[in-house]
């Protein structure tokens, strides 16, 4: 026993002592900015960063200075909803904030919503982005460092937290990308799904995504972007593709008119809208019914399906994100159909759950 | 808990240490260690499914004391009824009672009588497919008299909950993990070594070779209509080694922890993709169940049918062939019903029924003309022939197995026969183009050995010993692919 417990220890006193080193490391370089505050949180970040986390970050180091009050709520493609432009429909004393999280749900938006709320912030303004694929998820997603959401603002552990992201640091895959990276400063395929490969910058007070970069690589060779890109954007179908699941259901509907409500005591002025997806699905009809009925009809927009936006690639980055300018188009869309947009009390609020 | 998780790095030695602080002659302390750690480590998914576990264990103790204690045969008939009532009916209730209540309604409706779909949210407990397995073991062989039920209850509760194989197997039969856990344990260095090697094995299998198979397979069935025939085969042949590396891994990972406490549980896999038929397959391929079918579904219709036609030949069919047929036939499709509730697994069994019997049939036949052309069996062309065709039914097969249903397994399957099947593949990965062979090569090179790293450099000098092993742990360290749950955890 005691030569097989010594040729164990034996055995295990390199590892461990790259266990230590790489612990050292997470401590002194805080690759994920989780352990410590930071004046900027992507500035020279070359790590994909939890979204929430950085986002509620800036939020809660702002928030006192700023006094926030008009939100843009939704996933990564928020980023062609620029808080600057939609600025100009929001009168010169609103403070927007891109308040946004990579894969959002309806359960983080009402999380959101309801940590300013209790923290004394106003909402006057909002537009939420909605996406088939992602709003209406349920759970967290507590394991992947990408998707895990801040504690403070979504009630969770700050254990499971700090332990999700010491996990995906001890993966071998990513230090291998981030010491290498850190090292010789270049990105090499197989660092992609852990290191940015195009470092996408984030306005510190605004939080909003600037794209300069990959907008002048797109100006530079324009059709040689889409041109490489020719797998990323598959065809789509010729003819109208409903989605026939509904997602919806009454659990939803509850979390769905406690938002409403929400809104309802800040008097907020608000926009619900469907995201033209590149798939060209259109919204399930029974769902875009349901949030009808919640926030009423003339505050939910639905851009899904074939369209001017959707039907041309050269609106996307991708086959998911797209440009800003379709984001400005859809504000001023909106915000000149009607002057509006739910002033409290007007009949088009929503009052029950979309049953 | 998973065997490949941080939180089993920090159970694992400290149970063996607690385990092994124990002094031998106290065996009843080490073996209530060894059931209180078993249930933590079952109690760690959900507390409460440890309690199903716990009571279902109470159950199988007390049918097996009360049949010791029976010597009127008919007491003993009826209390292994109840035993069998319980242990089936509980696992008919989890695993399957939504399925048939689901499909009783969708086939009323097709009748015209609707029926009230009552909409059961039934949590699966994670393992109940085995424990229950095990249970059915211990009370039919205590019936049988061929274990005698131990009065100490912890014996009985640990042979049924021990925490290396309760989750996903071996199925370890009572008859020879109850009397090790009955004997006193000396610590032997060479078998904790030798456990040691086979976890690493078993680490290298799940968490290198079979989560990173997962990442394409998952992608290309999720979306088989997108892809070209030759990206299907990549799916499936990916799929194909990814089951065999997942499940023998995980196999290999709970025999090397057994061996650290002094217990040997029996192999489960003998390289079951080098089989030449599939007979030999399902020599090799998940033993433990196999034997377990045979044992106690197969052999005992075949006997009971044998018992009961006297003649020859019944509906002119010769009577052993007759029986060979029906107990193959019933097994399969049971084995298949035992993987999951889905018609899928129901039909994957059925698939592997029939080549069963079919090669049975041709057995005779196929010996005749072998003898007639003047071929030696043992040919090599004729097995590297055979070994073709066993590995394409199988990979065929499990696009059934995989697949959520039968159209999405036929629909697979027919754009995988279709014209793109001689186009470049759309998905395929570097990383696996190497490490595939490689894995393949190590184990052709250690086939003889009980796993495939067994003997491999143990007669190095101990430096190139352990680079070989820091080898491993560096490759599983760098190149574990995004966790995914063992595929039998599912059953």
């Amino acid at each position: 026993m005691r030569r097989y417990l010594i040729n164990v220890a034996l055995f295990s006193i390199t590892p461990l002592i790259l266990l230590v080193l790489a612990l050292a490391g997470y401590v002194i370089t805080d690759p994920f900015r989780v352990l410590y505050r930071h004046d900027d949180y992507t500035k020279d970040m070359f790590v994909i960063p939890s979204r929430d986390y950085v986002s509620s970050e800036v939020y809660i180091k702002n928030k006192d200075a700023r006094h926030y009050d008009s939100f843009i709520f939704g996933s990564s493609r928020t980023v062609a909803f620029q808080t600057r432009a939609w600025a100009n429909y929001l009168g010169d004393s609103a403070s927007p904030y891109a308040f946004d999280a990579y894969s959002e749900s309806f359960r983080g938006i009402a999380d959101k919503l309801r940590f300013i709320d209790q923290h004394g912030g106003r909402v006057r303004n909002a537009i939420i982005l909605v996406c088939r694929d992602h709003s209406f998820e349920r759970g967290n997603d507590e394991s992947s460092i990408l998707l895990v959401r801040h504690p403070a603002v979504a009630h969770t552990s700050w254990l499971r937290f700090h332990g999700t992201f010491l996990r995906g640091y001890l993966n071998g895959h990513f230090l291998a990308s981030y010491y290498l990276y850190m090292i010789t400063g270049k990105f090499v395929k197989f660092m992609s799904g852990y290191i940015e490969e195009r470092q996408l910058a984030y306005d510190p007070v605004t939080n909003d995504a600037i794209t300069s970069s990959i907008d002048q690589e797109i100006a530079k060779d324009p059709e040689g972007y889409y041109r490489t890109r020719a797998r990323v954007f598959y065809p789509r179908s010729d003819s109208s593709i409903v989605d026939t699941v509904s997602r919806i259901d009454p659990d939803q509907r509850m979390l769905l008119a406690g938002i409403r409500d929400l809104f309802l005591r800040h008097r907020t002025r608000y926009a619900i809208i469907i995201a033209p997806l590149y798939d060209q699905v259109i919204f399930n009809r029974r769902d875009k019914a349901a949030l009808e009925a919640i926030f009423g009809p003339g505050n939910v927009h639905d851009y899904s399906g074939k369209s001017w936006i959707t039907d041309d690639i050269h609106n996307y980055y991708d086959n998911s994100h797209f440009k800003p300018f379709i984001g400005d188009s859809i504000m001023h869309d909106i915000y000149r159909k009607h002057d509006r947009i739910a002033a409290p009390g007007f009949m088009t609020t929503g009052r029950g759950t979309g049953e | 808990m998973l065997f490949n998780s941080l939180t089993f790095a920090v159970f694992l030695p400290v149970v063996f240490a607690l385990y092994w602080l124990v002094p031998y002659k106290h065996l009843w302390m080490q073996n209530l260690l060894l059931l209180a750690a078993s249930y933590v480590f079952y109690g760690w998914w959900d507390w409460r499914l440890l309690i199903l576990l716990c009571s279902l264990s109470c159950l199988n103790y007390l049918v097996g004391r009360g049949m010791h204690c029976s010597i009127e045969r008919p007491a003993r008939k009826i209390l292994l009824g109840l035993g069998l009532f319980g242990n089936i009916g509980m696992l008919f209730y989890f695993k399957y009672c939504a399925f048939f209540i689901k499909e009783l309604v969708a086939r009323s409706a097709q009748w015209g009588v609707p029926l009230h779909d009552p909409l059961l949210k039934i949590i699966l407990p994670v393992g109940i497919s085995f424990y229950t397995f095990l249970s059915i073991s211990y009370i039919v062989d205590v019936y049988h008299r061929r274990i005698a039920p131990p009065k100490n209850i912890i014996d009985v509760l640990l042979t049924l909950s021990f925490f290396p194989i309760v989750l996903a197997g071996p199925l370890e039969r009572p008859r020879t993990l109850l009397p090790q856990l009955q004997r006193k344990r000396v610590f032997d260095r060479s078998q904790a070594t030798d456990g040691l090697r086979q976890i690493l094995w078993g680490l290298f299998a799940k968490v290198v070779i079979a989560d990173n198979c997962a990442e394409i397979v998952n992608i290309v069935f999720q979306n088989y209509r997108g892809y070209s025939g030759s990206t299907l085969v990549v799916g499936t042949v990916l799929f194909t080694i990814q089951i065999y590396a997942d499940f023998s891994g995980y196999s290999n990972i709970a025999i090397g922890v057994a061996k650290q406490f002094g217990i040997e549980i029996a192999r489960n896999f003998n390289y079951p993709y080098f089989a030449t038929s599939i007979v030999e397959f399902w020599r090799r391929w998940n033993m433990s169940l196999t034997q377990w079918f045979r044992d106690y579904v197969f052999l005992p219709i075949a006997y009971r049918m044998a018992g009961r036609i006297d003649a020859e030949k019944w509906l002119f069919i010769n009577t052993n062939v007759l029986t060979y047929i029906v107990g193959i036939s019933i097994t399969w499709l049971l084995t298949g019903l035992w993987h999951g509730a889905n018609y899928t697994f129901i039909l994957w069994g059925g698939i592997h029924g029939s080549f069963l019997i079919l090669q049975h049939l041709l057995l005779r036949p196929w010996k005749r003309l072998l003898k007639a052309l003047g071929v030696h069996p043992e040919n090599h062309a004729l097995k590297a022939g055979g070994w073709l065709v066993t590995f394409a039914i199988v990979c065929l097969a499990w696009v059934f197995f995989r697949a959520d249903s039968i159209g999405q397994a036929l629909g697979h399957l027919s754009h995988l026969f279709s014209s793109s099947l001689f186009q470049w593949p759309q998905e395929y990965s570097r990383k696996l183009l190497v490490l595939i062979p490689l894995g393949g090569l190590i184990e052709w090179l250690g086939r003889k050995d009980q796993y495939a790293i067994a003997n491999f450099g143990l007669h190095w000098p101990k430096p190139a010993r352990w680079a070989w092993y820091y080898g491993l742990v560096f490759l599983i360290f760098l190149l574990s692919g995004k966790g995914q749950q063992y595929i039998y955890f599912r059953f």
